[in-house]
């Protein structure tokens, strides 16, 4: 057989005969429950705490500039050479943000608008039609593997891959075979395959695309990349889980109707099914990985290093944060849909990531340029937190219609007396707090109503729109106070020259008008509730009028 | 190490101790940082004062671009000569124990090059112009570009409106910025 074997289909215990009272069940379910709950918490405080650093460093001014002039410099820097890359690295930054400053009041013709609309909804309507390309094909896949492999797999329970024909003799070697071979090689591996090469390929392509549609800002066309090539990835494992479940679902939700089906031997252990499916991914997406990491760095790197024709076409390539965030988070997605299904998978995740840490930082240190601009700061950093998150809901959909609706399979597993009896996978859970007492069972009888649930929904909604007209007010707040300051020295300068007069018998000069104009502007612009009338002059409200753009 | 350990009782360990960031451990690490600067003087006499291009041979200086302005707010001589203690009051509160006020007053002293208790215009022109220090090989900016930047920067901190960066507008402004603190230290 192809090895391909998840744990979960050996494991034992539940069964009605066991001696020794442990409800296996009942752990496992815990102890996986608990496992997500704890992410779900971890990961929620680190938006929290990120979101409140970024948010006092966002709220008021702007401090692009500053940042990088009086909070540049790296002092604990001790190399020439370093010294030298950070200082090409704040000129660069510099020079972006000059540019941005530029680029705000430029106006384009109204040609040039209606042609960069045309090619931006092109340029979407191809990133959509990509999505909806490997959507397709993966259906076809998956939906139509599922019967083929099972008229195909040998009658062995917990093993449900294709078998390969071991039968034919090794002298019987022929095209044919071969071909043969191929194919169901290609049958069986080809999802995978499909959803990582994808995910390598569509990013390129989406960076491409941006650099077709002309952004005013290079920020935006980063992060509008970035967000294509999330939902590319998102989608696909999307994609992927749904069709799982959709293969192993019993169509018509009676018992009798799978043994009718084709899907006799997926039902009998369809976890495996699915932890195998997944592990699959796991590993494929790994290989090819390493193939398109030894392409893209290593192999380029070497052409430009023994060649002058390439090295005058071709960029050295740039270690780009975003995009390896993203690729972690990827990782970090299919882990978490397989875990259920194949405990051993955390083994297998831990040492892959460590291997591809080790291989990234090599390849990193010897073909890589540093990047150009630096982009870690809380702001992002809280933007990877909702990232995880989101890619967690998604999981949780689908484990939660897996492990609250599904039966589970009669022939592996530690769920096998739940599926004698025909209940679903949270059964144990839920017999536990029905048998412990009648507070618990009260709430949980009561609570999972859809009436409690709304209203709880509809009171948090409440609760957020009050936390953010409070937020809205403070910052309203904040213009106040900022004005006041500058109000307050032009009071204090005239103090001053009050005294000066009295001291020195010479009359005191009164503030000018345009000092106290400029004092009082900010107060001018500030009505709450009134809406901000659409300038067309260049000048902002914080403009500094002695300023030059 | 033995000779330098004993230059210095442990009365004068421990008032360092008090006086400094630094533990007496560390504190002897850093004399003897600041005498191998100079191992002729540190033989010679008890209290070496090192010239300023000793102390700047310091690798951990010598890539700064503000070394020689670093060394010339530090030196009570004003031109860049320091002794013992001096340089073992600049490292400390450079050390990643100081505190974040104390680490923006001497930013500030720092960035305040004409000394006049505010960062104007011209003090920020000399800033951008050693941090970015044109040279043939790296990017430069403009002159143009340059006059923007200090702008910019004055625009964004000044908050009284008075043309000049005070130190309560630039305590202000550095508290929100989030990598400061981190990128803001010397290890010796």
């Amino acid at each position: 057989s192809s090895g391909i074997n998840a744990e979960y289909g050996h494991l034992e215990g539940g069964g009605e005969e066991e001696r020794v009272s442990y409800n296996f069940p009942l752990a496992y379910l815990i102890v996986g429950l608990a496992y997500f709950l704890v992410s779900v918490v971890y990961i929620l405080n680190n938006i929290t705490r990120l979101f409140k650093k970024s948010a006092v460093e966002t709220m008021d001014y702007a401090t692009a500039y500053s940042e990088l002039v009086l909070a540049g410099w790296d002092f604990t820097i001790n190399n020439v050479k370093t010294a030298q890359l950070k200082r090409n690295t704040i000129i660069k930054s510099l020079k972006e943000e000059l540019q941005n400053d530029d680029q705000k009041y430029t106006k384009w013709s109204l040609r040039r608008t209606v042609g960069v609309i045309c090619v931006r909804v092109c340029t979407n309507i191809v990133s959509i039609a990509a999505m909806a390309a490997v959507a397709w094909f993966l259906t076809d896949k998956i939906l139509h593997t599922t019967s083929k492999e099972s008229a195909n797999s040998t009658n062995e329970c917990g093993k449900t891959t294709t078998d390969f024909n071991t039968d034919v003799g090794v002298d019987d070697i022929d095209t044919e075979f071969i071909a043969e071979e191929l194919a169901k090689f290609w049958t069986t591996y080809s999802p995978s395959i499909i959803v990582s090469i994808s995910n390598v390929v569509f990013p390129i392509f989406f960076q491409i695309l941006g650099k077709l549609e002309l952004y005013k800002f290079q920020s935006t066309r980063i992060t509008v990349t970035m967000i294509r090539s999330f939902i590319m990835k998102l989608f696909s494992v999307c994609i992927f889980l749904y069709l799982l479940y959709q293969s192993t679902k019993p169509s018509g939700g009676l018992k009798e109707s799978w043994q009718t089906n084709n899907n006799t031997l997926i039902y009998n252990c369809w976890e495996n099914y699915i932890g195998a499916q997944l592990y699959q991914l796991c590993i494929i997406d790994f290989i090819v990985f390493s193939i398109a990491l030894f392409f893209s760095e290593v192999v380029r790197n070497f052409l430009r290093n023994h060649s002058k024709w390439f090295r005058d076409r071709i960029q050295q390539p740039e270690f780009n944060i975003p995009k390896e965030i993203l690729d972690l988070c990827y990782k970090q997605m299919i882990f978490w849909s397989a875990l259920f299904f194949a405990p051993l998978m955390s083994c297998v995740a831990v040492v892959e990531v460590i291997v591809i840490f080790y291989l990234k930082k090599t390849s990193a240190l010897v073909n890589l340029r540093p990047p150009e601009k630096v982009v870690l700061n809380s702001q992002s950093s809280s933007m990877v937190n909702t990232v995880f998150l989101v890619s967690l809901i998604f999981v949780f959909i689908f484990l939660g219609r897996v492990i609250f609706s599904y039966t589970p399979s009669p022939a592996c597993g530690p769920f096998r007396v739940q599926s004698a009896r025909n209940e679903t996978m949270m059964e144990p859970l839920s017999l536990l707090i029905a048998n412990s007492g009648g507070f618990k069972t009260y709430i949980y009888d009561n609570l999972r109503m859809t009436a409690v649930i709304t209203s709880a929904i509809l009171i948090i909604l409440l609760i957020i729109y009050y936390y953010r007209s409070l937020a809205a007010s403070r910052q309203l707040t904040i213009k106040l106070l900022r004005s006041q300051i500058k109000v307050e020295h032009v009071d204090k300068q005239f103090l001053i020259a009050h005294i000066k007069s009295e001291i020195t018998g010479k009359p005191a000069v009164a503030p000018t008008r345009t000092q106290l104009e400029r004092a009082a502007s900010d107060l001018s612009g500030i009505e709450p509730g009134k809406k901000k009338k659409k300038k067309k002059m260049t000048l902002h409200r914080f403009a500094n009028p002695r300023a030059v753009y | 190490m033995g000779q330098n350990a004993s230059r210095y009782n442990q009365d004068e360990l421990a008032e360092f101790q008090d006086l400094t960031y630094f533990t007496k451990r560390e504190v002897l690490h850093v004399h003897k940082r600041f005498c191998g600067l100079s191992p002729e003087k540190a033989k010679d006499e008890r209290n070496p004062v090192l010239s300023k291009q000793e102390i700047l041979s310091l690798p951990e200086l010598a890539a700064n671009p503000f070394n020689e302005r670093i060394l010339d707010v530090f030196s009570q001589s004003g031109d860049g000569r320091m002794n013992f203690e001096e340089f073992l009051d600049m490292m400390s509160q450079f050390s990643s124990k100081a505190p974040l006020n104390t680490k923006i007053d001497i930013a500030f002293r720092i960035y305040d090059f004409n000394d006049d208790g505010e960062i104007c215009e011209k003090d920020l022109e000399k800033v951008v112009l050693f941090l970015i220090q044109p040279s043939v090989t790296g990017g430069n900016l403009s002159s143009d570009d340059r006059q923007k930047v200090v702008n910019n920067v004055i625009r964004e901190m000044d908050m009284d409106d008075d043309g000049t960066i005070s130190y309560l507008d630039f305590k202000h402004g550095m508290s929100k910025l989030n990598g400061f603190e981190e990128s803001f230290k010397i290890t010796l």
